[in-house]
């Protein structure tokens, strides 16, 4: 709740959020089949339906104006010469506008730091092929009610287990870099990440 | 599998998920993956977690100029998606079958009818009407003009404050954590009092004498009262800093230590009256005392 509550009660008000109803998932994909048909004003309404996400999530992980914008326009880039191979049954649109956002803004991260040790995230496949090949369908679609369950279980996590998840999920540290930002203990690092997973899990599936 | 081909893989499902290995730890963890069902299992079911991590960070008013340059750049530069069978494409290959980038154009999204639309109507109206109802109607449009281009203005104005709010926040966060996950941070738990049994608060500062202030189940005050944080010297309490929680009993401040102050020393948190005092005269609901 603690670091949650600083990050989130400024950042932006609980209807800053835009939940994804049936309604708009038929709508974001019959516009993106019309992207995979070359409908430029297709790109140019999933553009305007979900900048805000894309450019949010990329200003979370880069910080940086000048790079968010570019991480906006190689997703945007991607999302259009890949249409054709978005699949529905896999996840929303916005998921896979927001995965490649992350993986590209990671990668961009990295490469800032320029510390080669760093591995590809297992995401990153997810990028092509949404989400990941090994996952059932109906695990990777994520509901409006289990983004904000788990938004809000996010809140409640022990601080430092959140601060370890987001040191790796945002800003793309490896366990041995998140224990020398932390000074903790390898192990202790892994065990909160995984308690803190697990609890995030725990959420998704109560609700 | 044996436990014994398990245990130095024990764990690392979650890291994989989360993207928390290096490279030479997720290769061999992928190794893994082929012959430990566990681990799979652990990953498939952690993985939809990970996902949903991408929708929780609030979404953000991008620059206006952003959508006419991406949009642009993919429909002037980038193959079209039916061209995907074509041998690797870069984003610099010039494809003559592209859709017309002007097509975008076409029906551009506005917030309401524009400078033209209105310039035209104008004119439209003045060849069609009488002079006085002309003029009056020309009136009426130009004030509709002014309205609409108060409220593209106003629109601009809101969204830069936007972001100039979001940018402070993020100041604000990275300036926090970097207190928080710093090298040499020290701290002091304070603990909840007969008043508020249920509280809690944990203090970090680091050897530039910046802290953090952690609270959280404070009870909720009555209008007019707030929480004042102390940090009690030999002399006389030193006021620290003002809490406001939340709505769920949540506080978290930033502050610069004072010179005079020495930690770790003795913290209070009292109830005083709005805008806090020089000195505490409220209840106490926090003490946190260092160890010896």
């Amino acid at each position: 709740m603690l670091l949650g509550t600083l990050i989130e009660t400024a950042g932006a008000t609980p209807t800053g959020w835009r939940t994804l109803r049936t309604d708009d998932r038929v709508v974001d994909r019959e516009t993106v089949q019309r992207m995979a048909e070359g409908d430029a004003e297709a790109l140019a309404a999933v553009y305007d339906r979900h900048i805000r996400s894309v450019f949010g999530l990329a200003m979370r992980v880069l910080q940086d104006q000048g790079d968010a914008e570019d991480v906006v326009q190689e997703v945007f880039s991607q999302a259009w010469t890949q249409a054709k191979r978005y699949d529905a049954t896999r996840g929303s649109v916005v998921s896979w506008l927001l995965l490649m956002s992350r993986s590209r803004a990671i990668d961009r991260l990295r490469s800032r730091r320029a510390k080669p040790d760093s591995a590809p995230l297992p995401h990153d496949t997810a990028v092509v092929e949404l989400p990941d090949l090994a996952l059932g369908a109906e695990q990777c679609v994520l509901t409006a009610e289990s983004a904000a369950a788990l938004r809000a279980a996010l809140t409640v996590l022990p601080l430092i287990q959140r601060v370890a998840i987001e040191l790796a999920y945002f800003e793309g540290l490896t366990q041995t870099q998140i224990a020398e930002r932390l000074e903790q203990p390898l192990g202790t690092v892994k065990t909160r990440i995984r308690t803190g997973l697990l609890k995030l899990r725990e959420a998704l599936e109560e609700k | 599998m044996s436990d014994l081909q398990h245990t130095p893989f024990d764990g690392l499902a979650a890291l994989y998920a989360v993207g928390g290995l290096s490279a030479d730890e997720r290769t061999a963890f992928e190794t893994h993956l082929e012959v430990c069902l566990d681990c799979v299992g652990e990953v498939k079911s952690l993985l939809p977690v990970t996902h949903g991590l991408v929708h929780g960070t609030p979404p953000l008013d991008a620059p206006a100029e952003l959508r006419a340059r991406v949009l642009g750049h993919i429909t002037s530069t980038a193959p079209a998606p039916r061209d995907l069978s074509a041998p690797a494409p870069t984003l610099d290959l010039f494809s003559p079958n592209e859709p017309d980038p002007t097509a975008l154009f076409v029906k551009p999204r506005r917030q309401g009818p524009g400078v033209l639309f209105w310039l035209a109507a104008s004119l439209v109206i003045a060849a069609a009407g009488g002079v006085g109802w002309q003029m009056a109607e020309l009136d009426r449009q130009v004030r509709d003009l002014r309205a609409a281009l108060g409220a593209s203005t106003d629109l601009a104005a809101r969204a830069e404050t936007e972001m100039e709010a979001a940018r402070a926040v993020a100041a604000e966060r990275e300036a926090v954590l970097a207190i928080v996950t710093g090298s040499g941070v020290q701290q002091l738990d304070l603990a909840g009092q007969p008043l508020s049994p249920r509280a809690s608060a944990r203090a970090l500062w680091n050897d530039a004498a910046q802290m953090v202030i952690i609270a959280t189940g404070l009870p909720a005050l009555p209008a007019g009262d707030v929480y004042q944080l102390w940090f009690v010297l030999p002399d006389a309490p030193v006021s620290a800093a003002l809490l406001e929680p939340d709505l769920d009993g949540d506080a978290t401040v930033r502050l610069a230590v004072p010179d005079i102050v020495t930690l770790p020393v003795v913290m209070a948190l009292t109830v005083e009256p709005s805008g806090g005092v020089p000195a505490p005269t409220g209840d106490l609901y926090l003490l946190g005392q260092p160890t010896e």
